[in-house]
């Protein structure tokens, strides 16, 4: 059967298509970081793009004037939690798997506000959520003159804190779930590059075609 | 090879894109009507081939398949894995475009090396053409992962060392995978469409011009 000229575009042809549905299930690796604040720290999620987690990845965290910040490892989850000293405006992270992977998340103090009870935030800015979630607080009202909460209300205070943040770590959860699809290959793209390719190779026929014409 | 940007030295980065451009120079011109859907053909296997992954420990490693192009290609091997590292870093963000020039020969040079050692032996029936494909394909993996190790350790030795070891280490999986698939590959190449074959050194191929 093989004689057949049919069958010769059979195993480049085979092969393709074995590597696309196989493509469809694996990810090749590219390394992604995925920074957010959890009760006052900074957390760094490391991880490569077929969403495995990035473990035992060097992990530096530095200033806009490349003053080091924070230094360590990501865990066996991909995970690496720190608490800055002090809280510049703009900090770099940046994770290194070693092995060529490497990814650099910048962060400015904006993105970092929920880290509102970090003492430079607390000296220096303006009352962060948490705290106007205190002014608002019906025993203390109007008065200009910062009234202090009793007990119940801070712990009050403090419960409807913890129920917050755990909704928007669910919140986050569900965000990085949306992300992913936009990190990781897609079909589409896969097809676009084989399409690109058989593209060229189509120029390129075409340009030696052009050049063995007889005149 | 997927090498990051910001990994690697400048001086690393010019070499290899020096080395690349060289290849892709004289690659180009063994380009001829013969081969220009096999070239095709191997650039588009080697963009997806790096999609299949083998989990190993706690690194990923995928398939490389640059022994089997290097095999099947010769020298136009290079614009072959050129072509297709460029349009992963576009379309899939892997590697950079800085960093293209060494990626490419990283995967390029070794492939080109077997080609040279083996190239003449694929066309041998028997056990000997079966173990050339073979060599073929697992060296090519084997010196791409030395050739990357060795990018990382001209860059910075210091914080590269372990990594360039797990590196090397965890493509001893790879290399035997990519061994057996270029053994079978070649073998059955050989005998539905020998004029695949590389072909004899002193009958060189003929370069069309003008």
């Amino acid at each position: 059967m093989w004689a057949n000229p049919g069958f010769r575009c059979l195993p480049p042809m085979t092969a393709i298509l074995v590597a696309l549905t196989a493509a469809e299930r694996v990810m090749a690796h590219r390394l992604d970081a995925w920074v957010h604040v959890i009760d006052n720290e900074i957390v760094v999620e490391a991880y490569f793009n077929d969403g495995e987690a990035a473990q035992n990845a060097d992990v530096t965290v530095s200033d806009s004037d490349g003053k080091l910040l924070a230094k360590g490892k990501t865990d066996t989850a991909g995970k690496f939690t720190f608490t800055p000293a002090r809280l510049p405006d703009r900090i770099e992270i940046v994770v290194n798997t070693g092995q060529g992977h490497r990814c650099t998340k910048t962060m400015t103090r904006k993105d970092l506000v929920a880290l509102n009870n970090h003492p430079q935030m607390s000296k220096n800015e303006e009352p962060r959520a948490s705290a106007r979630l205190a002014f608002r607080h019906p025993t203390t009202t109007t008065s200009d003159a910062p009234a202090t909460p009793g007990d119940d209300e801070l712990t009050e205070i403090k419960q409807s804190l913890t129920s917050i943040q755990a909704s928007l770590r669910n919140i986050r959860h569900e965000l990085a779930k949306l992300n992913k699809p936009r990190t990781g290959v897609s079909f589409d793209s896969i097809l676009a590059g084989v399409g690109f390719i058989f593209g060229l190779t189509g120029v390129a026929a075409y340009c030696l075609a052009r050049r063995q014409r007889p005149n | 090879m997927h090498i990051a940007e910001g990994v690697l030295s400048p001086p690393v980065l010019i070499g290899g894109a020096v080395i690349t451009l060289a290849g892709l120079a004289y690659g180009l011109r063994s380009i001829n009507a013969d081969n220009v859907p096999r070239v095709g053909v191997m650039s588009a296997a080697l963009f997806v081939a790096s999609l299949i992954h083998v989990p190993v420990g706690v690194s990923s490693i995928h398939l490389l398949l640059n022994g089997l192009a290097g095999l099947l290609l010769g020298w136009a091997v290079f614009p072959a894995v050129f072509v297709a590292l460029l349009l992963q870093t576009i379309l899939f963000q892997f590697g950079g475009l800085t960093t293209l020039g060494v990626n490419t020969a990283t995967m390029a040079l070794p492939a080109l090396l077997c080609y040279l050692l083996f190239g003449r032996l694929l066309r041998r029936q028997g056990a000997l053409g079966v173990v050339a494909s073979f060599l073929g394909g697992a060296l090519a993996v084997a010196l791409a992962g030395v050739l990357t190790a060795a990018a990382l350790l001209l860059s910075n030795a210091e914080a590269f060392t372990t990594a360039a070891a797990a590196l090397l280490v965890a493509h001893i999986p790879v290399m035997l995978v990519e061994g057996v698939i270029c053994a079978f590959c070649i073998a059955f190449l050989r005998t539905v469409k020998p004029r695949m074959m590389p072909k004899p050194r002193n009958t060189r191929e003929r370069v069309d011009v003008g």
